[in-house]
């Protein structure tokens, strides 16, 4: 969240290393996402395991998040 | 309960826990290895496993108010058509209208709701009981896949229970 006070333009998450995730931990992303979005940044998650994914599934927010499998493909995406 | 050689309807296995955040992954894998006894396959039984893990978590939070020192009682009950989860705490009572199940959207979401949003997806019955003298009981229910004998898989049923000194929730 410092990061977005800072107005980072961009935020990059790297979840290849989380083999959990919760409500609690998605909450924390919407919330950055959402902190960004107030001042038009983007943010973006790439790695997700299947577990993770799954979360984010149920959650109904895959499409409200861009996911990308590497970090190659969402820096060029951004 | 069967005594030796008897024969089971069920299998039924309990784990008792502090309500340290720490253990929670420990509560989560003692449901996992149940739920792949059960013949559930890896996919459903992690759905089932994130589920347990709101649950635990929403008791610490919200029935222990963050304290790290009370006993959670989690049962698993593998029947030929079912697995149950029976989650008993011994906090103060929570009542129903103080957990509401938020699909959430990118506008709000709240930590509590989606938690619950996720256990009413995964599983087929969700009912939460308080039992008097004790605390509150969450029975969550996951019919199992049809089988050769013939188990069917049940509609998604969630329901509320109130009050009362057996510990069994009003239908």
């Amino acid at each position: 969240m410092d990061l977005a006070r800072q107005r980072t333009p961009k935020l990059l998450f790297n979840l290849s290393e989380v083999n959990y995730i919760d409500s609690s931990g998605v909450a924390t992303l919407v919330e950055a996402l959402q902190r960004l979005g107030d001042y038009d940044g983007k943010l973006a998650i790439f790695g997700l395991s299947d577990r993770a994914r799954e979360v984010f599934d149920i959650a109904n927010l895959t499409g409200v998040f861009e996911l990308y499998e590497t970090e190659e493909e969402a820096l060029g995406k951004m | 309960m069967a005594g030796p050689g008897g024969s089971r309807g069920s299998d039924e296995l309990e784990l008792r826990f502090p309500s340290d955040p720490r253990y929670v992954a420990t509560a989560r894998a003692f449901v996992e290895q149940a739920a792949r006894t059960a013949g559930l396959a890896e996919q459903d039984a992690a759905r089932i496993v994130l589920a347990v893990g709101e649950a635990v978590s929403n008791v610490i939070r919200h029935c222990y108010e963050g304290r790290s020192d009370w006993d959670i009682l989690l049962t698993v009950v593998i029947r030929p058509d079912r697995l149950e989860l029976h989650l008993q705490d011994f906090g103060r009572r929570v009542r129903p209208e103080e957990l509401r199940s938020e699909e959430p959207s990118s506008e709000e979401v709240r930590p509590g709701g989606l938690g619950l949003h996720i256990i009413h997806e995964v599983m087929d019955e969700v009912d939460l009981s308080f039992i008097s003298g004790t605390g509150n009981r969450l029975t969550m229910v996951k019919f199992l896949e049809e089988t050769a004998t013939g188990a069917v898989d049940g509609d998604g049923v969630s329901g509320v229970g109130g009050e009362s000194a057996q510990g069994e929730s009003p239908k």
